[in-house]
């Protein structure tokens, strides 16, 4: 039950999705740091409790996509930027600010989940979290 | 936040011309290397644990040990390097040195508002006097530490003045990492006396006693 898991442990499942904001903490905008994070808090975290296991490795998994979807923005809005003379166009912002805020939406809700103890399941990746045995929910 | 570094009765004058000389290739070079990758993760933790604690009012409890263990890394690289104690500083976050003595009692609760505070204004009112303070000292630091090593050379033993004075320098700029790395509410003091009876020298002077 949720309320049985120690507070560190909610925690930790926590800090998993917050690897989003590697990029932002050092202050280089390369979406690719938020992906050597989450690998990083994987590996650090994986031989922990199985709820640290399995938040950890669906941050991961979420990274995954989200550090293409980040390049892609990255290269567009660099695109823009230095062809176009500082001029951005209104597509970019009528495509990427939905983006962004689905990416921050998806993390912050499996974040917030993760401090109150709750195995939110992304369905993308079911399968492979249930392979690992660490899918609590059916 | 306790804080010591245990003056040997005898040094190694071997090992201080090994450090002085090599000490750069075998101690600083390869600890550098690793420690900055660590620094990096220690960074992204501690601009994260500020929005954790924002929220949630506490500091996450692993983090915060990882923070204290790479600081208890970087304390006994440093007291390697300015030869205030002997041997090989060990690799890694989790072992420690014999001689150096760095633990932080974890805060099960911190300020939002003093942390906010800290991260919209702690430069002023932390980083300028801590910073003017410490600066000044650190040059002094850089002189006692050279006598210190002729002293080293001649006698094998560390003067005792000139070693707690360096101890004291670093333990005062630990104080201000650990304030402005949002681990503690208190206000790191202006001198660098020890936090309690558990903190001094003496008490470790009394255990080998």
């Amino acid at each position: 039950m949720p309320d049985q898991l120690p507070e560190r442990e909610r925690e930790d499942a926590m800090g998993a999705y917050l690897m989003m904001f590697a990029a932002v903490a050092v202050a280089l905008p390369l979406p690719i740091i938020n992906l050597i994070a989450a690998i990083v808090y994987y590996f650090t975290n994986k031989n922990k409790s199985p709820f640290i296991h399995f938040h950890s490795l669906q941050s991961l998994l979420a990274q995954i996509p989200t550090t293409l979807m980040n390049w892609g923005v990255l290269y567009w809005g660099l695109k823009i930027w230095l062809f176009k003379e500082l001029s951005l166009d209104q597509d970019f912002w009528i495509y990427r600010c939905p983006i962004q805020y689905f990416i921050f939406h998806l993390q912050h809700s499996c974040s917030n989940s993760g401090q109150k103890g709750e195995d939110v399941l992304l369905c993308r990746y079911r399968s492979i979290l249930q392979k690992r045995g660490l899918c609590i929910r059916k | 936040m306790t804080f010591n570094i245990q003056r040997q009765d005898q040094y190694s004058r071997g090992e201080l011309l090994l450090r002085t000389f090599f000490g750069w290739l075998y101690i600083l070079i390869p600890h550098m290397i690793i420690l900055l990758f660590v620094s990096i993760a220690a960074s992204i933790l501690s601009f994260l644990s500020f929005w954790v604690i924002m929220f949630t009012g506490r500091y996450p409890e692993s983090w915060f040990e990882f923070q204290v263990k790479f600081m208890r890394w970087n304390i006994r690289v440093n007291a390697s390097i300015y030869n205030l104690v002997d041997g090989y500083p060990k690799f890694g976050l989790d072992h420690e040195h014999e001689g150096v003595e760095f633990d932080v009692t974890y805060p099960e609760n911190i300020s939002r508002s003093s942390v906010l505070i800290r991260f919209l204004f702690g430069w002023l009112y932390v980083i300028i006097p801590h910073g003017i303070v410490l600066g000044l000292l650190s040059i002094a630091v850089v002189f006692v530490n050279f006598i210190g090593w002729w002293a080293v050379l001649f006698t094998g033993s560390y003067p005792k003045g000139m070693f707690d004075f360096q101890v004291s320098f670093f333990r005062w700029s630990q104080r201000v990492s650990l304030y402005m790395a949002y681990m503690t509410d208190t206000y790191p003091p202006f001198h660098a006396e020890p936090d309690g009876p558990e903190d001094s020298s003496e008490r470790l002077l009394d255990d080998q006693v």
